[in-house]
């Protein structure tokens, strides 16, 4: 009996036996190191002005006393925030736009000075794609749990043409946590997938009743324009005409993200890096580049079914989530990012039927 | 003067503090996660917050202490996030010594438990907190801890005795 020598506690009869026989094994169980890589990683993201607000204190049951400094405590950061927010509403126009893949904060770091991680994830496989309609839901989690706000995406993807030449359109039309409804049109090159035009527009708008970004690419040149319209007339007006960096190419149109790694062969240990582009109004919203890396491959359960799947870890700005996509189309799943630091939760997106 | 809070925020305190005592803080994480990259993320969370968190310390108990108890609370939160997932290789196999054979089968069967269930195991047998802590932090009561404890102890045994018949 091979286990009779390694367990021989197995044989005690009693849990609490079991339990004083097992402690110092369990204790044994080798664990990670945490090494100077993490560390660097958390320098990094103080550096990059992440920050989090940890849970120093229990989520249930709060004391009489605590309660009322919790309540304090909250009422305090509600109107830092809320500074803050109006700061913003009065400085900027168009801050960041709210990206299915990498929540609202995505885009406050865009121009990097060096080159992604990983080679290009270049779309090896245009032709698997396919019309489709795809629904999903978000939802925002503080750290006990508890949903604090739901949203919703559909996302499609159809034939079109531009100037009598055949193209994709992707279209995702989003139904935010806020109330707003921000609507995104790609319309891509069939085989290449690169954005040949895109269109965005979110209502409301901060101050606004709605904005509309029209974007048009040509090769790496990414020109177009925004408006922004009050009490029925445009109230605000910008151009902006960039040029792209190679180096970080491909670029992709956030309403076809959940759709791009339908297209790339993915495998174990698979890495590569992509790049999702923002309004290019502001020079600070430009593209997001992000390192994509196959991490394992999971069972996924979400509203949609059960699903094996390929589980993507996404590095970008110092950040760090979760992706799954599923293995038999590479059709996004499901999203989770809990280093959202606007949203101080956890943000989750998950596939519908 | 100094308050203990500002002696504590400086940047080059918190690399001290992660020298001191990211280690003990990534096992905390990484045996109710069960996966290095979740762990990895848990901890980089804290010291990522840990300035901020710091002006709330009040030296009452030892640092060590506080640290686990918020990494716990934040590993908890991701096990919450995940429970719609079902891992086909939920343990990652670290090194494995001195008796590998011993101690993977112990991680798989600890891997194994529901996130509940192992959650109690862990704080209780392995970091030694009370039942009464661990209810604070899990939001249940101490009796349901207990059990939970219990039936953990159960599971594990069962599973170590399939694993020891097969």
């Amino acid at each position: 009996m091979r286990f009779s020598r390694t367990f021989p506690w197995l044989r005690r009869s009693s849990v609490d036996d079991f339990a004083d026989a097992i402690r110092g094994e369990l204790a044994e169980i080798p664990v990670p190191p945490a090494d100077d890589r993490l560390l660097a990683r958390v320098m990094e993201s103080r550096g990059a002005g992440a920050r989090v607000i940890l849970p120093t204190e229990d989520p249930s049951r709060p004391r009489r006393g605590v309660l009322y400094a919790s309540a304090v405590a909250a009422a305090a950061v509600v109107v830092m925030i809320a500074t803050r927010s109006a700061r913003e509403r009065r400085d900027t126009l168009d801050i960041a736009r709210n990206s299915w893949l990498l929540g609202d904060v995505a885009y406050a770091q865009t121009a990097r000075a060096d080159r992604p991680t990983y080679a290009a994830a270049v779309p090896a496989r245009s032709d698997r794609l396919r019309p489709i309609a795809l629904r999903y839901e978000r939802r925002f989690t503080d750290a006990a749990g508890r949903t604090t706000a739901k949203g919703g995406l559909h996302v499609s993807l159809a034939a079109d043409t531009i100037g009598g030449v055949s193209v994709w359109r992707a279209t995702a039309v989003s139904m935010l946590p806020t109330g707003g409804v921000e609507g995104d049109s790609v319309w891509m090159a069939t085989r290449t997938l690169r954005p040949l035009r895109a269109i965005a527009e979110q209502s409301p708008y901060r101050s606004y009743e709605r904005i509309r970004v029209d974007q048009r690419m040509d090769g790496l040149r990414f020109s177009g324009e925004m408006r922004a319209w009050k009490a029925g007339a445009v109230s605000a007006h910008r151009t902006f005409d960039r040029q792209l960096d190679a180096r970080f190419a491909p670029y992709i149109s956030d309403a076809f993200t959940p759709l791009y790694l339908t297209t790339v062969p993915l495998a174990r240990a698979w890495t590569g890096s992509i790049s999702v582009l923002g309004w290019g109004v502001r020079d600070d919203n430009v593209f997001i580049s992000i390192d994509l890396r196959v991490d394992g491959e999971d069972v996924v359960r979400v509203p949609a079914g059960e699903f094996a799947c390929w589980r993507l870890a996404m590095t970008y700005a110092g950040r760090r989530s979760w992706y799954w996509v599923r293995k038999s189309d590479g059709v996004g799943v499901r999203t989770l990012d809990s280093s959202d630091v606007r949203t101080r939760g956890i943000r989750e997106s998950v596939l519908l039927p | 003067m100094a308050t203990p809070a500002e002696r504590l925020s400086g940047a080059d305190v918190i690399e001290d503090l992660y020298r001191r005592h990211a280690g003990a803080l990534m096992a905390v994480a990484y045996r109710l996660l069960m996966s290095r990259a979740d762990a990895e993320d848990v901890v980089h969370d804290l010291f990522v917050g840990l300035p901020e968190a710091l002006r709330r310390y009040e030296e009452r108990g030892s640092m060590e202490h506080w640290l686990r108890k918020i990494v716990v609370r934040l590993a908890l939160s991701r096990l919450r996030a995940r429970r719609h997932v079902t891992l086909q290789e939920s343990a990652e196999p670290v090194a494995v010594s001195p008796d590998p054979v011993a101690r993977v089968t112990i991680q798989r069967a600890l891997a194994a438990l529901s996130p509940s269930l192992r959650a109690v195991l862990v704080l209780k047998e392995i970091e030694g907190f009370s039942h009464a802590e661990i209810a604070a932090m899990l939001g249940i009561s101490v009796a349901a801890s207990e059990v939970r404890l219990h039936r953990a102890l159960r599971q594990l045994r069962a599973l170590l005795s399939e694993d020891h018949r097969a």
